[in-house]
């Protein structure tokens, strides 16, 4: 399933230019969407999910063309999707919440639904507070069932924004795995700015910054562009001055470390410094500091 | 099984020519069984889900050539049996006998192996395009609109049967102040319901991302709303013609009796599908409940203070939502009155229908529901 | 810790908040739209001959004309206050700070009053300008200033008083539903309709008995013509006073609510 979006362009009312020239290939697997808030993730996310209608460029999603309604809705039957602020029906159990959304996915017949959802009831682990009303819900039990409902129609795209927000550490974990496991042949858009999330499990990814795309590729380009740049800084205790970005600092008793991502001079105080590889937040930040030139890798 | 075998030799031979309709109907009368098979092969619960799946596909590939020659059961169990065979001799087993709870996410792994295993899944060939309207919806609609929903119309005329009470034990006529609560009170605060309904949807992001198209979801609450006031009215209405206190225009003694009912009716069906559609337009025109609600509390005023100039221009009658009660018969004839009754009667009814149309045509228009998401 | 600084930081708060609602401002112009269109009200003001009525009567009639509907939309706007503050989470964040809820409440109750009588005020000075326009007399403005401060104020603060306690307990919508049709049944329908309402006694809010007796002009079904001023007295006391015991009880059922959290 891949999506191709072709000089995607959404003005706001108000004069608000969300989306700049956006041009994306996303191929199926897991797919990292990075970038500040404002970034214009969202939007884009909600122009494939077909809420939104860019104010120019064309979008394909496998066969189904994206522009006419007809595309859009049948887009919307493949769609799964768990939007950053999800809200639900306080008044509504959670077994019903997930039946009523059955029903508006398509799945009609009660025993095939029924089933479906105590399927994803036991994946989420919330069989047991299933017949509970939503307002009791903490947020990342929230957040389990908006996992469950995105999955009710099997879907071949599936469009998370920030769908860890709010979990705690193994239920980050077994999410992630959740998301890896399902790849092959459907595509998982996962928008956040958790960079770990993405780090453990994508291959490709696109940064965004003030509507525009500024890197797309594999993390090992985006490695590659920014070997070299990435250095861990020893000094004496004084914090190093220079052109770049301090990511970390480790106090080690006597002596400071810095893990500094920029252009590295000689500053005083410098015990020692070496090049180190880079990781993902690493290049992130660097690619931020890069704002002028936006970067294509050669997909 | 309790159905006759000849009908599943033709769900095969229909699934054999691609009907997923047949497939789906097979699949839910004979994947409890087949499961059961497997787990006597396997007793790992996870690796016996992986096999029925496979199954079921093996089966919608091959139906073709199922050829009539035993039972349906006997041939899909056949096919369980070599599927089965296939893959516990390719993976070598058998799995350590881990119970799924043990495993960390054991339930979310088999759940994805499965998913990636079938080209095709189950849940895939179940989904139906441009499905009908099921009971099970409409449920779900009322119930998420919450209970207040319901209550509301009930708690207005009870209240009203109660005052009606006390103007009894004081030797008053009830019969104008029950007509004011069918056609004043009961209206507007079915108006204001949806109002309150339609301006706020929790999960409204959500809504516009799945198939069914969100007009047809904000039209059908709309209707709910009126059609449970309608039945509340319809009840009430009936007692009230019961017990002799009613306070409509006598209509035309020649109609049959069914037939003065119902124009009886149209006393509150017009002020309710007018408040209605009004509360419906202003609240995705400016998406708070706040502001419609004093809105309709403006007009309802409006509407009493001012019956007479409303009366007497013929452009405004359209709008004149409670004649019978504020402008009863008075020195006329009753055939001329309830002729001119029924007209405006009419002409609000049409103007209410227009109002939710102009209200459906608002719903088109996914970005302005969204912003109106965040109001107040 | 002095309460007043509190007290007035939370009336400019809602205000502000209150004002910059467009809600207020779209209900507050289309309430004038109605009562404009419908009532004629301009026209007749335009109309009326200078030597017909006296000045006082112009002026009363035309304030009495504006209180019609206006109280309609400033109760239901007020409405939703107090339940914001738990529909926006502010509510538990305002509980952890120093300051009485006494100092809060009447803040709030203060600042969205106020702010929603602005677009009020707007309207009505329009109107006086008018009047002062036809009769180029200029005892029109402080006849107008003791009108609204007499007439529409005590009412004011009365329905204000209601409308911020009662949704502490009732549903939104059901309080606003209730609240229109009180404005009516308290204000408008006379009790020769048959059923006992609280429209020609001392405590009807839209200030007929101020109007008839301060100022000697009927309004809202006060017709009869011995009204004197102690008993326009006793009804601004009447309703004063029953604002102040709403706020209280409204104060204490607060305080019960919260230490039974």
């Amino acid at each position: 399933m891949e999506i191709k979006i072709y000089h995607l362009n959404k003005i706001y009312r108000g004069g608000v230019h969300a989306l700049v020239d956006v041009d994306l290939s996303i191929p199926s697997g897991m797919y990292g969407l990075l970038g500040p808030n404002g970034a214009g993730k969202t939007t884009l996310m909600r122009i494939l999910a077909g809420i939104l209608r860019p104010t120019s460029g064309s979008m394909q999603v496998g066969e189904q063309d994206g522009n006419t309604e007809r595309g859009r809705t049948a887009i919307k039957r493949i769609l799964g999707y768990l939007p950053q602020d999800l809200g639900m029906y306080p008044d509504l159990s959670a077994r019903e919440f997930l039946d009523y959304i059955g029903i508006l996915k398509g799945i009609d017949e009660r025993k095939i639904r029924q089933q479906r959802v105590e399927e994803l009831l036991e994946v989420v682990s919330l069989t047991n507070v299933a017949n509970r009303k939503l307002k009791t819900f903490s947020g990342g039990m929230k957040r389990r069932i908006g996992i469950a409902q995105a999955l009710l129609n099997d879907p071949k795209l599936l469009i998370v924004d920030e769908p860890t927000a709010g979990l705690d550490p193994e239920e980050r974990i077994r999410f992630r795995n959740l998301l890896s496991d399902l790849g092959g042949n459907r595509t998982v858009l996962l928008s956040t700015h958790i960079v770990e999330d993405i780090a453990q499990t994508c291959r490709n990814l696109a940064i965004m910054n003030n509507g525009q795309v500024i890197f797309q590729g594999t993390t090992v380009e985006l490695a590659s562009e920014t070997r070299g740049k990435v250095w861990i800084v020893t000094t004496d205790g004084a914090k190093p001055e220079g052109n770049f970005t301090v990511v970390s600092t480790l106090n080690m008793g006597t002596t400071i470390q810095y893990r500094v991502v920029g252009e590295l001079s000689e500053p005083a105080g410098v015990i020692s410094a070496v090049p180190t590889e880079p990781s993902l937040e690493d290049s992130y930040v660097w690619l931020m500091r890069e704002k002028r030139s936006p970067v294509k890798a050669l997909v | 099984m309790d159905k006759p075998t000849g009908d599943d030799r033709q769900l095969l031979r229909r699934i054999a020519g691609g009907d997923r309709q047949a497939f789906t109907q097979l699949y839910v009368r004979y994947q409890r069984l087949l499961f059961n098979y497997l787990l006597q092969l396997t007793p790992d619960y996870g690796l016996a889900e992986e096999l029925l799946q496979d199954t079921l596909v093996a089966v919608w590939k091959n139906a073709g050539s199922f050829g009539d020659r035993s039972s349906v059961q006997t041939w899909l169990i056949g096919v369980a049996r070599r599927q089965a065979h296939n893959t516990l001799r390719q993976r070598k087993i058998p799995l350590a006998n881990e119970p799924d709870r043990a495993v960390p996410g054991g339930a979310v792994h088999r759940f994805c192996r499965v998913l990636r295993a079938a080209p095709t899944s189950p849940i895939e060939l179940t989904i139906k395009y441009g499905g009908k309207m099921s009971l099970d919806r409409l449920r779900y609609e009322v119930q998420l609109m919450g209970r207040r929903v319901i209550l509301t119309p009930v708690l207005v005329m009870a209240s009203f049967a109660l005052l009606a009470e006390l103007l009894n034990y004081l030797h008053t006529n009830p019969a104008r102040t029950l007509s004011a609560g069918l056609e004043l009170i009961l209206p507007i605060a079915a108006g204001v319901v949806v109002a309150t309904v339609i301006s706020h949807d929790p999960a409204i992001e959500l809504q516009l991302t799945l198939p069914r198209q969100y007009h047809q979801t904000g039209l059908l609450r709309v209707f709910l709303i009126a059609a449970w006031t309608t039945c509340i009215a319809l009840l009430t209405s009936g007692i009230i013609v019961a017990l002799n206190l009613g306070f409509m225009p006598q209509p035309p003694q020649t109609l049959p009796a069914s037939l003065q009912f119902l124009m009886g009716q149209l006393v509150w069906l017009a002020p309710l599908l007018w408040l209605s559609g009004f509360g419906f337009c202003l609240a995705l025109l400016l998406r708070s409940r706040s502001a419609s609600a004093a809105l309709l509390g403006g007009i309802w005023v409006v509407e009493i203070i001012f019956k007479d100039v409303l009366a007497y221009y013929a452009w405004l009658r359209p709008a004149l939502l409670f004649p019978t009660t504020l402008l009863p018969l008075v020195g006329r004839l009753p055939q001329v009155y309830f002729d001119i009754w029924l007209d405006t009667r009419l002409e609000v009814l049409a103007t209410g229908l227009v109002l939710c149309l102009i209200g459906w045509l608002l719903l088109r228009n996914p970005e302005g529901l969204l912003k109106g998401a965040s109001e107040e | 810790m002095n309460q007043l600084p509190v007290f007035f930081g939370v009336l400019k708060y809602e205000f502000r908040m209150q004002i910059r609602r467009p809600a207020l401002w779209i209900t507050m112009v289309l309430l004038a739209v109605l009562i404009t269109g419908a009532g004629g009200a301009f026209r007749e003001l335009l109309t009326y001959q200078i030597s017909s009525i006296s000045l006082v009567e112009m002026v009363v009639r035309w304030t009495v004309r504006m209180n019609f509907i206006f109280p309609v939309g400033v109760g239901v706007l007020l409405a939703d206050r107090l339940p914001r503050d738990r529909r926006t989470r502010v509510e538990e964040l305002f509980w952890s700070m120093p300051g009485a809820l006494s100092a809060r409440m009447m803040g709030k109750f203060f600042g969205s009053m106020l702010a929603a009588l602005i677009p009020l005020l707007v309207f009505y000075v329009i109107g006086t300008g008018c009047i002062l326009y036809h009769t180029q007399d200029l005892m029109t403005l402080p006849l107008a200033l003791a009108a609204f401060a007499v007439i529409v104020l005590p009412g004011m603060l009365f329905i204000s008083a209601f409308s911020i306690a009662c949704p502490a307990i009732l549903w939104v919508p059901l309080y606003q539903f209730l609240f229109t049709g009180y404005w009516f049944w308290g204000n408008m329908l006379g009790p020769r309709v048959g059923i006992p309402t609280l429209s020609e006694t001392i405590l009807t809010p839209a200030g007929g008995y101020m109007a008839a007796g301060f100022f000697g002009v009927p309004a809202f079904q006060i017709f009869d013509f011995r009204v004197t001023a102690l008993q326009g007295m006793e009804s601004l006391s009447l309703l004063l006073g029953i604002t102040g015991l709403v706020m209280v009880v409204l104060w204490c059922f607060l305080k019960w609510q919260q230490a039974r959290q």
